[in-house]
C-alpha cells in the first residue's frame, strides 16, 4: 500500500474514534432525563376505581396484622402485613397484572415480590372481574399515608400505573402491630371474596 | 507451499518496501514497538473516559458479634455461630451431615424491597472450614451458605423489605465425618449501587469482602 493509501486510513481510524469520543462526550455532558420515562401515575382512593390503559383496578378496604396465611404458610413479621383486596378487570385484551407494590410517605417503596410479600394474580380477562389480594410486609412506622401501587410490569416505563392512597392513619398502624391474629389471604378468584363465603 | 519464519520476514520486509512507514516499523526492536501499543491504548481508552481508577477500598475491618457492620446494601449484626445436626424443613444432601448456623439480624438500607437478593446471599460466608458440602465462590476462597431462614416461621426471606431489621440465619452443610470447628472464619460481603455496562440499569454490583473475623462455634445443645 501506498503512504497515500496509510494517510486515508489513518485519516478514517482517526475520524471513527473521533466521533466515539463525540458521542461519548454528549451522554457524558447531557445524561438522559429519567423523568421523562417514568410511568402515568393514575391517582384514586380505596373504593374508587382507576382506569388505566389495560385495565380497571379497584382496591377495597385495607386489612393488616403481624400473622398471615397465604396458600397454607403462615409468615409472622416484627412489624406490619398489609392485606390489600384488589379488583382487576383487564380491558380490550386478557392481561397479566404483575407488579404491585406500597410505597409510603418517604418515597421508599415495598414491592410484593416473593414469599413473604406477594402479589399473584393470573390471566384476567376482558369484562370479568378477577378478585385477587396484595400482601406487603413493612415498617410499622411506614403505614400511615402509604399509597398502593399498581401496573402491568416492574418497568412500567411510559405505561400507566395506578396509584391508590389506602387511606391509613397512625392509629392503624399502632392497631396492626398489636394484632396477633391470622390473616388469611384468599386465593385469586372471579368470584367476589364474600359471596365465597355464603357458597 | 511450506513457509518458514525466515522466509514469511522476507516477504514482509519486501512488501514494506513500498512504505517508509511499514519499513520502519519492522525495523524497530519488539521493545519499541510494545511501547508504542501501550500508548496507542492508553490515548485511545483516554477519549472514552480514561481505565476504571485503582480500587482503593480500605483494608477489611473486623466483624464483632452483637454489632452492627455495615456492608451496602445491609446493615448486618452476626449474633453468634452455632453448630447442629438437625433443623427442621431444612435438608441436607447426607443424613450424617451438620449445619453451621450463622444467627445474624439483617437490615436493608436501601429504598427498595430486595427481592432475588443474590446480595443476601453473598453477605455472609465462610472460610477456611474443612468439610464444607457448599462449593467456594468462583476466584475466591469462601464459601456461601446453603439456606437462609427467619428465625420468626422458618421462611425464606424473599423479598428484603427496607427498613425492618429481619433475625434470620445463615446455614452451612458441613461434612459429617469432618469434627465440627472450634471457631470459623466470616466474612461479610458489600456491593456498590452503579450502572450495569450491559443494561445500563442501576444495580448492586461488585461483590467485596468488606469485614472478616473468626469467631467461636458452639454446639446449639449448649444454648438450650
Amino acid at each position: 500500500m501506498s503512504a497515500r493509501g496509510y494517510a486515508r486510513q489513518a485519516g478514517t481510524a482517526a475520524l471513527v474514534l473521533a466521533a466515539l469520543g463525540a458521542g461519548r462526550a454528549v451522554t457524558t455532558m447531557f445524561p438522559a432525563d429519567d423523568s421523562v420515562s417514568e410511568p402515568f401515575l393514575r391517582p384514586t382512593d380505596v373504593g374508587e376505581t382507576v382506569e388505566l390503559r389495560y385495565a380497571d383496578i379497584t382496591a377495597a378496604e385495607v386489612d393488616g396484622s403481624t400473622r398471615i396465611s397465604n396458600a397454607g404458610t403462615g409468615l409472622q413479621t416484627t412489624e406490619v402485613f398489609l392485606v390489600i383486596p384488589v379488583m382487576i378487570e383487564a380491558t380490550g385484551e386478557p392481561a397479566t397484572i404483575s407488579y404491585a407494590a406500597v410505597r409510603d410517605r418517604d418515597g421508599t417503596t415495598y414491592v410484593a415480590n416473593g414469599s413473604r410479600s406477594q402479589f399473584s394474580p393470573g390471566l384476567a380477562q376482558p369484562g370479568l372481574p378477577r378478585y385477587v389480594t396484595v400482601t406487603v410486609e413493612l415498617p410499622v412506622d411506614a403505614v400511615a399515608g402509604a399509597h398502593l401501587r399498581v401496573a402491568l410490569n416492574a418497568d412500567s416505563r411510559r405505561d400507566d400505573m395506578a396509584d391508590i392512597d389506602l387511606g391509613l392513619t397512625n392509629a392503624d398502624a399502632t392497631r396492626w402491630a398489636e394484632r396477633t391474629e391470622v390473616l388469611t389471604v384468599p386465593t385469586p378468584s372471579e368470584t367476589p371474596p364474600g359471596d365465597e363465603e355464603q357458597s | 507451499m511450506p513457509t518458514t519464519p525466515e522466509s514469511e520476514a522476507a516477504d514482509l520486509r519486501r512488501r514494506a518496501r513500498g512504505s517508509k512507514v511499514a519499513g520502519r516499523l519492522l525495523n524497530q526492536p519488539l521493545r519499541h514497538l510494545g511501547v508504542g501499543a501501550a500508548v496507542v491504548v492508553l490515548g485511545v481508552t483516554a477519549v472514552f473516559g480514561g481505565l476504571e481508577p485503582a480500587d482503593t477500598t480500605p483494608s477489611r475491618v473486623a466483624v464483632e458479634v452483637g454489632k452492627i457492620s455495615t456492608v451496602p446494601p445491609y446493615d448486618i449484626t452476626i449474633e453468634k455461630v452455632l453448630w447442629v445436626d438437625e433443623l427442621p424443613e431444612v435438608y441436607k444432601t447426607d443424613d450424617r451431615n451438620r449445619w453451621l448456623a450463622v444467627t445474624a439480624t439483617i437490615r436493608n438500607t436501601h429504598d427498595e424491597s430486595l427481592y432475588d437478593a443474590v446480595e443476601l446471599r453473598h453477605a455472609v460466608s465462610l472460610v477456611g472450614v474443612d468439610g464444607l458440602v457448599g462449593d467456594p465462590v468462583r476466584g475466591a476462597k469462601r464459601v456461601e451458605s446453603t439456606y437462609r431462614k427467619l428465625l420468626a416461621d422458618s421462611s425464606d426471606l424473599s423479598p428484603v423489605q427496607p427498613g425492618i431489621e429481619y433475625e434470620m440465619v445463615y446455614l452451612f452443610e458441613q461434612d459429617g465425618s469432618v469434627d465440627p470447628p472450634d471457631e470459623v472464619a466470616v466474612q461479610l460481603v458489600g456491593h456498590t449501587w452503579r450502572r450495569d455496562s450491559i443494561d445500563q440499569d442501576f444495580k448492586w454490583l461488585d461483590p467485596t469482602v468488606i469485614a472478616e473475623s473468626t469467631l467461636p462455634v458452639r454446639p446449639a445443645e449448649d444454648e438450650a
